[in-house]
């Protein structure tokens, strides 16, 4: 049963994935970006990570999406330049990225049938396994538990969600600095 | 009707009391509005509910008779010259004086209003040297054809007077 | 019912409930669909009476039958799509943003857990940990229904209406999940049901609790209006500059499906903010007797009822906020006393003596 929920919907993950790569027009990539971001909820749900799949449908498709797309409306690239004509010269370094890419995948699959604890990706159905990277030592009992996850992110991840929350903050502070009106009163 | 009287606050003193204000404001808005929905509606009920219809209003044309039967207009053209759209069209003949229609020398012999110029201004009933011409209460005019729109006289005729006319009333 | 067709009894559990589930989703469906038609009625019938006129009042007695018609002719009327319309994403924009307002209602608990004929039953489809997130989730969802109707329209009213919607309802949200936060930390709960319970055990909804539950509560109000877009927020339809903002383009049963979005959006509004802050079915205790426990749906239908109305009665009374004033309204306004205020109750719930908090745990 979780088999063919998984297939299913890592098929439509992959179909969308790929169409939101191959799409020419922005906006279509978004959707199917979007259609891609609830088929890792239903992951997350198969998971047992809750919190992991609700956070995902909630940050990624229902905020920094629809601020992606705010953008694509307002400027208009919804048919931008074709790619070789921009990006031709970055053609290069995409194929070598992809095949280290494929390579790191491959490599993690094999690992995941070679070894018991060499996969970093949990199985399926593994009642020990956690809900992902960030819940690694985590059990999927607790993964979709609101209470597991803060413990876990205020305690043992505590520097690294500081560190990012900085990052953010920078990044926050020199966007408004780059836009901000320069007027000789102020 | 409970109309509101809007004063305009004065300035607030500091930022709390203008918050204070305004959040007074909001509530006196809601009051009014809920005040209003316990009001009974100022609606009329049009085709069950007839509306009062003021005694001055400018409604359907209707040319008047006397008691005993005759017509006021003269066919004097006074309210077509005076008719500022051109809505009006009289005709008038002499009056036969061995069957009269008018009590004058002459009557309307066409008398035409054309109901889709006319813009109801009253300027005709104000020209009308014998009070022939009124403008009634009757305000449903709407009908579905542009001819039917053009009022004959003897649409715009108002009924006999039942009672027969008295010999001694007759002029001449 | 053990062996029968050779399934075991926990099988049949299984079936049993997803039937029950479906059911149950079948009838909410429906439900806030008949909802949404008479609470058409019903708007205009208040704004009537609220403008000293009748409303509607023609169609079958007291004009009860008038959402039917309507329904009718929304139906019937010409599908129009403009010809440089993006006609996929023009098909699917009002779906989008349909399908999110109805499947949220699934995690609303509409009553206590009781027995009927000695038998188990729930008044939600769904109980689920995370319920108020995943509430929250789906609806944030819903805008892409009014973005993208704006963007395929191909229509600068719509574009500019789509885009408003957009800033408003992500700056919106900030705004209401701070606020649903001050309920969700004095709960220490994301579960709707337990939340509930807990104001109901306690016998103090959490707009009760001074100051903190009553400013959080009036802050998730009225970012709910701006969530919905609806009266004075609507900015996003604002038929004075927009023709009718993002759905200009739309017609026929497309655009009542943005029109029964919009409304069930409210009555999910209202629902969350009546768990959140009214204790749902309070002050029928969770554990009655049957029969009062059966009182717990109609208690909450009430407080439903009672959010619509206001919602109509704001509609009614304000007028439309300017866009500059509705950004600043929502981010230097109600997010700092929202961010302020569920500081204060954690920090109240923190630090109360030895952590006795009584409301918590």
């Amino acid at each position: 049963m979780e088999f063919v929920v998984f297939a299913v919907f890592a098929a439509i993950s992959v179909t969308a994935a790929l169409f939101m790569v191959l799409q020419r027009n922005a906006m279509y990539s978004a959707l199917f970006l979007v259609l891609n971001f609830f088929c890792f909820a239903v992951f997350f749900i198969l998971l047992g990570a809750y919190f992991l799949a609700v956070v995902q449908v909630a940050v990624y498709a229902g905020a920094i999406m629809v601020l992606m797309l705010f953008v694509i409306m307002l400027l208009n690239v919804a048919y931008p330049e074709p790619p070789d004509k921009v990006l031709g010269f970055l053609r290069p370094f995409g194929v070598v990225t992809a095949v280290v890419f494929a390579a790191v995948l491959a490599g993690v699959g094999f690992g995941s049938k070679m070894g018991e604890n060499a996969s970093i990706l949990p199985r399926i159905s593994d009642p020990t396994s956690g809900a992902g990277i960030i819940l690694k030592g985590v059990g999927a009992a607790e993964a979709g538990h609101v209470q597991e996850v803060a413990a876990t992110l205020f305690s043992r991840y505590l520097f690294p969600f500081e560190v990012t929350s900085v990052l953010l903050l920078a990044a926050i502070l020199g966007a408004s600095v780059l836009v901000r009106k320069r007027t000789e009163h102020a | 009707m409970a109309f509101v009287e809007v004063k305009s606050p004065p300035p607030p003193a500091n930022a709390l009391s203008g918050a204070v204000a305004d959040v007074t404001a909001l509530a006196r808005g809601l009051g009014v509005t809920l005040g209003y929905m316990f009001q009974k509606p100022v609606t009329i009920q049009y085709p069950e509910e007839r509306p009062r219809i003021s005694a001055r209003h400018r409604g359907r044309h209707e040319l008047e008779r006397h008691d005993n039967g005759l017509e006021k207009c003269v066919g004097c053209e006074l309210c077509a010259l005076a008719c500022p759209s051109k809505a009006i069209f009289v005709e008038g003949a002499e009056n036969p004086p061995d069957a009269p229609v008018s009590i004058g020398e002459r009557y309307a012999k066409t008398y035409i209003v054309n109901m889709i110029r006319c813009i109801f201004c009253g300027f005709c009933v104000e020209a009308c040297p014998t009070e022939a011409l009124q403008l009634k209460k009757v305000f449903e005019l709407a009908d579905y054809t542009r001819e039917s729109m053009i009022y004959s006289k003897e649409t715009l005729l108002a009924p006999a007077p039942k009672r027969e006319a008295t010999d001694s009333w007759m002029p001449g | 019912m053990d062996g029968l067709f050779g399934l075991d009894g926990a099988t049949w559990d299984i079936i049993l409930a997803v039937i029950t589930a479906l059911i149950k989703a079948f009838v909410i469906v429906n439900g806030l669909l008949l909802a949404f038609a008479y609470m058409t009625l019903t708007e205009r019938k208040v704004l009537g009476r609220m403008q000293a006129r009748f409303g509607p009042n023609r169609v079958g007695p007291f004009g009860l039958l008038q959402p039917i018609a309507d329904g009718i002719k929304l139906a019937f009327k010409e599908d129009v799509t403009p010809r440089q319309a993006n006609f996929w994403v023009h098909m699917v924009a009002p779906m989008m943003a349909l399908i999110p307002a109805l499947i949220i209602f699934a995690v609303i608990p509409l009553g206590p857990e009781m027995r009927i004929l000695g038998q188990p039953w729930t008044w939600y489809v769904a109980k689920i940990n995370v319920g108020y997130l995943y509430a929250t989730a789906i609806a944030s969802v819903g805008v892409y229904g009014l973005v993208l109707a704006g963007w395929a329209s191909n229509s600068k009213y719509a574009l500019l209406g789509g885009l408003r919607a957009s800033a408003q309802v992500i700056s919106y949200e900030l705004a209401q999940g701070l606020a649903a936060m001050t309920a969700l930390v004095l709960a220490g709960s994301l579960n709707l049901y337990e939340i509930v319970n807990q104001q109901v055990s306690s016998g103090l909804p959490y707009a009760l609790y001074l100051p903190f539950g009553l400013i959080a509560f009036v802050i998730y109000v009225i970012a709910g209006v701006a969530e919905t877009n609806r009266s004075p927020f609507d900015m996003a339809e604002a038929e004075g500059e927009l023709g009718a903002g993002f759905h200009t383009e739309y017609s026929g049963f497309k655009w009542s499906m943005f029109f029964m979005a919009e409304y069930v959006n409210m009555i999910n509004i209202s629902a969350l903010a009546t768990v959140l802050f009214l204790g749902g079915w309070w002050p029928i205790p969770t554990d009655a007797p049957g029969f009062i426990q059966g009182l717990g749906p109609i208690v909450f239908l009430i407080k439903i009822g009672a959010f619509m109305f206001m919602f109509i009665w704001l509609r009614a009374t304000f007028p439309r906020l300017r866009f500059d004033r509705l950004m600043s309204l929502g981010w230097k306004v109600l997010l700092p006393i929202a961010l302020v205020n569920l500081l204060l109750t954690s920090a109240v719930v923190a630090l109360w003596p030895l952590g006795v908090w009584p409301f918590a745990q």
